[in-house]
């Protein structure tokens, strides 16, 4: 059978389109349903593609990371853990005579060792305290992370400026092992293996 | 250029504050900030017309020449 649009119109308001059939499925008592689902969680387990205390506690995916994630990372044990732990900084060995320093706790450091800095207003217009005012209102403000507007971020700033220092000569000592002088010290490293 | 050889380019000092900057002036390690500006400029900000090393910055250099490292020795 077909229709134009003039049979359409033309046809009885209740044309017998033939007898109604349910579609498939639609059988199922929702409610009590007779089958049951053919996926076994315990089968999952016992499969070993779900790490068998995943889910044991919130801190367990950090010590302990999903196998597929652990063995994708490239480096280390994978654990989310260890990888915050190395962002600590410490000294790593590349090769023989050969250390890198990892200066994850430049900032950390940095902000502790600011706290004895003066404020802006420690800046006098004076003739010989003029530059050393400017410093100390420079680290100051820094520190705040004012200035540059570096925020937090620009807490790693180092008084480097040559016309505050004296005796100065290539490195070869120091009285003080801060941050800069491990950094100084490695960078001697790099130049003397070149 | 490399991070590595920009490193290299650094030229480390030993020097002491001055005295008005640091009475006790022991013997320090760093860089002058001069210098390393004219090797990493955006490691050096200047504020209130002093000249301040930005460790953030050579900081990242470090992660780099440490990863140009690895993968130099990953290689021989």
């Amino acid at each position: 059978m077909t229709l134009s649009w003039t049979d359409a119109i033309a046809m009885e308001p209740y044309a017998d389109l033939g007898s109604y059939q349910e579609p498939a499925g639609f059988d199922v008592d929702f409610f009590s349903p007779d089958q049951k689902s053919s996926f076994s969680w315990s089968d999952m387990k016992d499969s070993g593609l779900l790490d068998k205390d995943m889910g044991y506690n919130f801190l367990n995916q950090y010590s302990n990371p999903i196998k597929g994630i652990a063995a994708g990372s490239g480096s280390g044990s994978g654990s989310m853990l260890d990888s915050a732990e190395n962002e600590d900084g410490g000294i790593e060995k590349i090769t023989d005579g050969l250390y890198l320093y990892n200066p994850g706790k430049f900032a950390a450091n940095y902000a502790a060792g600011m706290q004895g800095g003066g404020g802006a207003s420690a800046g006098k217009p004076s003739t010989g305290d003029k530059l050393k005012g400017a410093a100390i209102g420079a680290i100051s403000g820094f520190a705040k992370g004012g200035p540059v507007g570096a925020g937090i971020g620009a807490l790693t700033g180092f008084l480097c400026d040559m016309r505050f220092k004296t005796d100065v000569s290539p490195l070869e000592t120091t009285d003080v092992n801060d941050d800069l002088a491990k950094m100084a010290f490695f960078v001697k490293g790099l130049r003397e293996c070149a | 250029m490399s991070a590595l050889e920009k490193l290299k380019q650094l030229e480390p000092i030993q020097f002491r504050y001055k005295e008005e900057i640091d009475p006790t002036q022991p013997l320090r390690a760093g860089f002058s900030a001069q210098q390393v500006q004219k090797v990493i400029p955006e490691a050096v900000h200047e504020v209130n017309g002093v000249l301040m090393l930005d460790l953030n910055v050579l900081k990242n250099y470090l992660r780099m020449a440490r990863e140009e490292l690895l993968a130099e020795s990953s290689r021989e």
